[in-house]
This record gives C-alpha cells, sequence and structure tokens, in this order.
C-alpha cells in the first residue's frame, strides 16, 4: 500500500496552472528527486503534500488518510500530518526565527512536550548529523545560506518525521557539503525514512540513485523513472544535465 | 535515551514517530495566516474593470477624474448635488463585474460604518441633519477611492502621477514603498507557513512567538533596505530619480472627463450665483 497516493492532482494559481492532472504513487522508503525546468511544478507539489496548499483538483491520500481542506482546517489533524511530514524550504531564511541555533533546533520537539533531556539529546545528534555542531550558540540570522540550509534541516530532523520534503536543498552548498547532505539522506531513508526532494543538481543526485519524477515545462509528468532505468535512457540523462 | 554511532542514526531518529495530539487552545497562526492571504491578494494586481481598450482611461485621466469627483463631493453641502455626483458614481460602478460588485460592495460598507463611528460624535453637537450630510459626503469619498482602487493597478497609478508632473521623488518613494511592502508580506506569509509546518502542537506562549515573528521582520527590513539602497547605488542612483516621458491622453479620454468639467463650472456658477 503506497504511503502517498496522489490521483488526478491539479493546481491552479491565479493568471496560471502550477500543476496538470498528476498521477504518483510514492511507498515507505522511497528515495524521489523530483526534477524538471523552473516553474514547472516541483515546488507547488512539495507545498500540496506539505499540506500548506491543497489541490484544486483531484485527490491526496497521506497513509490512508484524505488530506483535503476540510482535513486540514481542523488544527490537530494539520498538526498531526506536520508531525510525520517535514519540509525544508528553498529560501530557508524564512524557516529560521529563532534566536540560537540551539533553540531553532529544540523549537519543534519543545512543542511535543517532550522532557528537557531528550530535548538536549536531539538538538545534539540533529546538529552532529547535519555537520552544524559549531553553530550551536550562533544566531541563525546571522548564517551564510549553506549553514541555514544545514540548520534548517536539522530543525526538521529534531521532530522525526517519517516523510522528510526538501525543495532544492543541494543549492548553496559546496560540493563537499552536497555529498555530506545526500548521504545523510541516504542513510535516512536506509532507516526507513522516505524522502522527496527537488532539484536541479542531477550530476550529484545520480549518485544516491534516487526514483527521478521528471516535470516538463507543461506542469505534468514526463517519466517516473528508477535510476537504473535512467541509466539505460542517455537522451534523457542528457535533457536532465542541461537544468 | 540512547546516543548515535558513528555513522548510524540515533536510535530515536530509526524508530517510528510517536504521534502525539494534545488540546487545541489557540489557532491564532492559522488565523492570521488567513488575513495575511488575503491583504496581500487585496495589494496584488487588480484586474481592471474595464477590459476593453477602446473604453480603458489614460491613468493621469481617471486619476484627475477621481480627485476633481473628491474635490466637488467634499466642497458642496447641497443634498441634490450629492445625490447628481452619487449617480455618476453609480453609472461607473455598473461597468464593474459581479465579483468585482461584491468585493466592491464588502470593503465600501466596512470603511463607511467606521468612518461613521468617527462622524457619530457631531449628532450630540449639531444634531442629526449634519451627521446624515457628512455620513453621505463620507461615504460618496469612500465609494469613489473604493472604486479607483479596484480599478486601477499600481503601475496605472504612478504612470498617472507621472503624467501630472508628480514630484519624481515622490514617484519613486511611493514605487519602492509598494513593492516593498508585498515583498515584505510575502516574506512574513512565508514564515508564518514555515513555523506552521512545526507547530506541531499548541503553542505554549503564542504572543512570545508573534514577537518573534516581527523581530524577525525587522531585521529582515533592514537588511533589504540596505541592499536594495546598494543595487540602486551600483546601478547609478545619486539620489536623483529620472523620470520616463509621460504619456499623452486621448481623445476619449477627454470625452470622458467632458461630464466632470461640465460638473466643475455649474458648480463654480452655482457657488458665484448663490445656488449651492
Amino acid at each position: 500500500m503506497a504511503l502517498i497516493k496522489l490521483t488526478n492532482i491539479s493546481y491552479d494559481y491565479p493568471n496560471t496552472c502550477g500543476l496538470d492532472h498528476l498521477n504518483l504513487e510514492i511507498n515507505t522508503g522511497d528515495f524521489i528527486c523530483l526534477m524538471g525546468p523552473n516553474g514547472s511544478g516541483k515546488s507547488t507539489l512539495l507545498r500540496i503534500l506539505s499540506g500548506l496548499e491543497t489541490a484544486s483538483q483531484g485527490d491526496y491520500q497521506f497513509d490512508d488518510q484524505a488530506i483535503t481542506a476540510a482535513y486540514l482546517a481542523d488544527p490537530q489533524d494539520r498538526q498531526r500530518l506536520h508531525q510525520q511530514i517535514g519540509l525544508v524550504f528553498q529560501n530557508t531564511d524564512v524557516q529560521l526565527f529563532n534566536t540560537s541555533v540551539a533553540d531553532e533546533v529544540a523549537f519543534g520537539p519543545r512543542q511535543l512536550g517532550l522532557p528537557e533531556a531528550e530535548i538536549a539529546q536531539r538538538v545534539t545528534d540533529c546538529l552532529e548529523l547535519t555537520h552544524s555542531s559549531e553553530l550551536r550558540d550562533r544566531v541563525p540570522y546571522q548564517l551564510s545560506g549553506g549553514e541555514k540550509k544545514r540548520v534548517a534541516l536539522a530543525s526538521v530532523l529534531a521532530l522525526n518525521p517519517t516523510v522528510l520534503l526538501l525543495d532544492e536543498p543541494l543549492n548553496g552548498l559546496t560540493i563537499a557539503a552536497q555529498q555530506q547532505m545526500l548521504t545523510l539522506l541516504q542513510t535516512l531513508q536506509a532507516a526507513g525514512k522516505t524522502i522527496i526532494m527537488a532539484s536541479h543538481n542531477f550530476k550529484q543526485v545520480q549518485a544516491v540513485e534516487p526514483r527521478f519524477v521528471i516535470f516538463n515545462a507543461d506542469h505534468q509528468i514526463q517519466a517516473d523513472l528508477t535510476a537504473a532505468e535512467l541509466a539505460t535512457q542517455p537522451e534523457q540523462q542528457a535533457e536532465l544535465l542541461t537544468l | 535515551m540512547t546516543t548515535k554511532q558513528p555513522n548510524n542514526l540515533p536510535t530515536w531518529l530509526e524508530q517510528p514517530n510517536q504521534l502525539t495530539s494534545q488540546p487545541q487552545r489557540h489557532n491564532f497562526l492559522a488565523h492570521n495566516q488567513q488575513h495575511l492571504q488575503h491583504l496581500l491578494a487585496r495589494l496584488s494586481q487588480p484586474l481592471p474593470a474595464v477590459q476593453s481598450k477602446r473604453w480603458q482611461l489614460s491613468p493621469s485621466i481617471s486619476l484627475l477624474r477621481l480627485g476633481i469627483l473628491i474635490l466637488l463631493i467634499a466642497l458642496t453641502n447641497n443634498t441634490g448635488w450629492l445625490w447628481v455626483l452619487g449617480l455618476l458614481l453609480a453609472g461607473h460602478l455598473l461597468q464593474l463585474s459581479p465579483s468585482q460588485l461584491r468585493r466592491f460592495s464588502r470593503s465600501w460598507l466596512l470603511s463607511t460604518l467606521i468612518a461613521l463611528l468617527v462622524v457619530l460624535p457631531s449628532y450630540w453637537l449639531v444634531g442629526p441633519a449634519t451627521v446624515l450630510l457628512f455620513g453621505f459626503k463620507t461615504g460618496l469619498i469612500l465609494a469613489s477611492t473604493q472604486y479607483y482602487r479596484l480599478t486601477t493597478t499600481f503601475q496605472e497609478l504612478l504612470s498617472g502621477l507621472k503624467t501630472l508632473h508628480c514630484p519624481n521623488i515622490f514617484i519613486m518613494t511611493l514605487a519602492i514603498a509598494i513593492t516593498y511592502l508585498r515583498m515584505l508580506g510575502h516574506y512574513l506569509l512565508q514564515t508564518m507557513m514555515a513555523l506552521d509546518m512545526r507547530m506541531v502542537a499548541p503553542a505554549k506562549h503564542p504572543y512570545r512567538l508573534i514577537g518573534t515573528l516581527f523581530g524577525n521582520l525587522f531585521l529582515k527590513s533592514h537588511a533589504y533596505a540596505l541592499e536594495l539602497y546598494a543595487a540602486m547605488e551600483a546601478r547609478g542612483f545619486n539620489g536623483h530619480y529620472v523620470n520616463q516621458p509621460a504619456t499623452t491622453n486621448r481623445w476619449h479620454d477627454m470625452l470622458t472627463l467632458t461630464p466632470y468639467l461640465v460638473l466643475v463650472a455649474v458648480f463654480i456658477f452655482g457657488r458665484t450665483y448663490g445656488i449651492n
């Protein structure tokens, strides 16, 4: 049974289309990489999956639960969904609002009412995992773009979500930091987490052999291929390299 | 709690998430998020009421028309005159689509009610006649401005001001303020959405969160302002805003303005001979 099931999903922005009749099934433990040209609908899909937006048309099912506008209107249901799905925004600037990195990472676990000892442990673990321990006492506002990405991921990981959504997580990172992040994501996948990320960086992402969901400029899914299937399609690979 | 081994995940991260559900106390975030979304939608460019290019007024004429209408409403105390001006305005409202008309009615009623609350104390000072007259006048002025706001984009407003030879620095300040306001609004909305994603339980101190959000917004607006000015300087800005040439008016613009000019003439005539 699929963890996430999208049936005939469309999303309309004022005067423009965001997504056009999308069908997609994602299983627990999948590592999905959404690729496609700018404005093709990758971020819109992530926002729908996270429950920040509701589709104009179609059905979205998460763990056999229909995610509708009515479901998201209920604060308890919404918070339940957000405990299971974490999102790292493309512009991580908006995601960090606390006065120290440690407080930032502890924000989610504190909301859950966990004991302070457990919160401290989670903060230490998440900062270590994202190679951000040295940033612990820094002010998030003053961090560089790459550091903010790492802290944003740590703050989402601290909630232990089942599904991790990442919007262009590799942007602004050095090659070494990109590899570290992909290795961490691979480890999380091996532990049973579902990873869905939007990226333009085909060369780097290729190494972790995800399932590629490729969008076209018409906001539709052009191809849904495993890494092995993609390896047999040099034309498609060449196209992805130009993104 | 078990700590993590090198190259491994901590135990708590490998275990399935234990979902908790706590009773809801505040829903201020979702509530305010909706308000902000509506505000941003309002700040976004409204669609012109008249789609036909032929009957679309040039920005300067529609601004001039608004100015004349407001001036006439403000200057006259004659109820007959106010009815004429009201009918003229109603004629314009007929051009609005049903959805725009609904939007107009909502915002007009609300703003008129608020304005009436301000006018109301004069009831005890000078009696009901003055309250009714000022209420009527305020309602008409608000209706004219709402109609203008609904049918004019910000670009058209700026273009109209340019054509009417408004000081360049004023136009530039207005243009930057409008762009900047929307940008900060979007930033705040995104921050609230990010916060919403991590609000996995009711906030213990919701008002402290509001302080954090606005503190962050202030820091961001300061940084944006500095960056904006630096970018302007880098593109050769030296404190003097160079305007682009204004567009010329067409004959039908002048034709549309004629009734207003006639009204001004009649008003002046009436004033001279003590009719108004």
